[in-house]
């Protein structure tokens, strides 16, 4: 009974969670703004300073603030799944790291210029290539030692190849960029980084909770799980094209925001319980509701130029992960 | 005298001040044609990389460089024991003339150095200033604008120009969200990048939606790296192209009143 009335409860408390701090991100910035006349002049459809700054700077934000997290928190769930791994998450293992790669490539090439496309589309092939080669390594049941490991390889792989590409552009503002690549803003975003990036991502998410069913039976074995009828292949290969999609097209606009897919399963799982289908929209939520109060936050502390997104987020979940590491420690040696 | 500089802002005054004999060696910033317009000036002569090792066997007299590059190679030749003069950024006109003070008598020109500002302070006297009541903004990629107490803040007045940002209080140069310029509305937008440049965060923020249905008909101005990078009479040069643009938005409102 409690375990079917919880998750229902918590999805609750998700949903207005993500109202408030989306209401919050349209209020909160550096521009004196009355909110409720800019809402007034929006629906009156007159274009004034404030209905500008609520449509096209604080409201991309906001709607950036929740996909983006969306992704991350959905991505983290789905990797800890398959892998049957708690530490699997897009950002450590270099998912994020070579997703960016890929949007830096299509973006300071000038192919995203000419195709807009190319942009999201670098970030997911990165992506891709990344799960992918870390599927491969790690296995299906990842050892948490190969996994870290691996993962170490790929992020700093990523981040060289990505100092190298910002250093070959000829833009001097390039390599300072790099900042906004690793640790990630929705600074100054628009509309348009939206509509570019949100298509690709509810694919993702289609994906991803698609494999709600295979994750489930793959707690019970492998063996018990084809036994239940459940092709393997198919799910993990939803898990890795879903994060792909889900991971690329928001780093593509976003830079790499870390941590978010670690600290959200987590603090759901005791939740639901060994339920990782259950797990993966409550994830969704939660990590919407993450990175729009990230965002909100980096915006409200007074540090002279804003916080990157990614520092905020690593301060909580680097030590979070260490928490963990420290827990499984006899499992890992 | 052999004097080696190995700052792009140094290089500048010592070109301008120097006996080209005294001049042994200047960074390879100063020689492109791109980032200074004193290349010409700096042909022929060698060009380094602000190494220490590039330094050392030039055996110079003097070496000249800025406060805020090359620490470490500073800091060697100092424990080398060879003289050098560190000058900071400049952040007013007078820090300009200051600064030409310095250079023009370490390198025994000190008469240069005051016909040099003087041409500098005659050509500011000439400035024709008349345009009263616009108002500019200074803004930097990746969201930072130029704010009280910076060099671009004093050029602007002398252009006539009321800084807009400075109202927020950013120190010299601070951070500056893209919602503040759509609420500030600058009559002239200052900008060091081009629109088509090569790709970059920086480009791409000024090609954001908000910008362009706030600025309908706004006058916008590149400046040229090579007037304010460093502070030196080109600054004169970036004041008159600010007035310039100052006249072009006096002229257009003038014609559409009328």
């Amino acid at each position: 009974m409690t375990t079917q009335t919880r998750p229902a409860l918590l999805v609750g408390v998700l949903v207005v969670l993500i109202i408030i701090f989306f209401a919050i991100s349209l209020v909160v910035g550096r521009a004196p703004l009355n909110v409720a006349d800019a809402i007034s002049s929006v629906l009156a459809g007159e274009v004034n300073v404030g209905s500008l700054v609520l449509l096209e700077l604080r409201l991309p934000r906001a709607i950036l603030g929740f996909i983006v997290g969306a992704s991350l928190g959905l991505s983290g769930a789905a990797m800890q799944g398959m892998l049957r791994n708690p530490l699997a998450e897009p950002g450590i293992v270099g998912v994020s790291g070579c997703a960016a790669l890929g949007a830096v490539i299509a973006f300071y090439s000038g192919l995203s210029a000419v195709f807009p496309l190319a942009l999201p589309i670098g970030g997911i092939a990165g992506a891709f290539v990344a799960v992918l080669l870390l599927y491969v390594m790690a296995g299906s049941r990842a050892s948490t030692l190969t996994l870290i490991l691996a993962g170490v390889a790929i992020n700093a792989f990523a981040g060289a190849l990505t100092a190298l590409a910002l250093n070959l552009s000829s833009n001097p503002y390039a390599v300072f960029e790099i900042v906004f690549w690793q640790m990630g803003s929705l600074a100054d975003r628009s509309l348009d980084h939206v509509t570019l990036s949100l298509p690709l991502m509810l694919v993702g998410w289609g994906l991803l909770l698609a494999s709600a069913r295979g994750l489930e039976a793959l707690t019970l074995g492998e063996e018990t799980a084809a036994s239940l009828g459940i092709n393997l292949a198919t799910t993990r290969g939803l898990v890795i094209v879903g994060t792909a999609f889900a991971v690329g097209g928001s780093v593509a606009v976003s830079g790499v925001i870390g941590f978010v897919g670690l600290v959200v399963p987590h603090l759901l799982r005791p939740f639901v319980g060994h339920h990782p289908g259950k797990l993966l929209y409550l994830s969704m939520l939660g990590g919407g509701v993450l990175v729009l109060a990230a965002d909100a936050a980096v915006r409200l502390i007074p540090t002279g130029a804003e916080l990157k997104l990614g520092v905020l987020t690593a301060t909580i979940g680097a030590p979070f992960f260490l928490l963990l590491v420290h827990r499984m420690r006899r499992d890992i040696t | 005298m052999r004097i080696v500089s190995i700052n792009l802002c140094t290089d500048e005054l010592l070109l301008q001040l120097a006996d080209r004999e005294q001049i042994k060696s200047v960074t390879w910033l100063v020689k492109d044609p791109d980032i200074s317009w004193d290349a010409p000036l700096a042909r022929g002569i060698d060009a380094n990389y602000g190494l220490v090792e590039e330094v050392v066997p030039l055996e110079p007299d003097l070496v000249l460089t800025g406060t805020m590059s090359t620490r470490s190679a500073v800091a060697m030749l100092k424990r080398l024991k060879l003289p050098v003069i560190e000058l900071p950024p400049p952040f007013s006109l007078d820090d300009v003339r200051a600064q030409i003070r310095i250079v023009a008598d370490a390198v025994g020109h000190s008469a240069r150095g005051t016909a040099l500002i003087a041409q500098m302070n005659k050509r500011l006297s000439n400035l024709n200033v008349s345009t009263a009541g616009l108002a500019a903004l200074l803004y930097r990629p990746n969201g930072g604008a130029a704010g009280v107490g910076s060099l671009a803040d004093e050029m602007m007045s002398a252009a006539g120009l009321e800084n807009r940002a400075a109202k927020w209080s950013l120190d010299h140069y601070g951070h500056y969200p893209l919602e503040l310029l759509v609420l500030d509305k600058p009559d002239i937008l200052i900008l060091n990048n081009q629109y088509d440049s090569p790709p970059s965060v920086a480009n791409e923020i000024l090609n954001h939606p908000a910008l362009n249905k706030t600025f309908e008909p706004f006058e916008t101005v590149i400046m040229p790296p090579q007037a304010w990078s460093c502070g030196t009479p080109h600054v004169v040069d970036a004041i008159e192209i600010l007035l310039d643009a100052a006249n072009r938005v006096a002229r257009r409102r003038g014609n559409t009143s009328t």
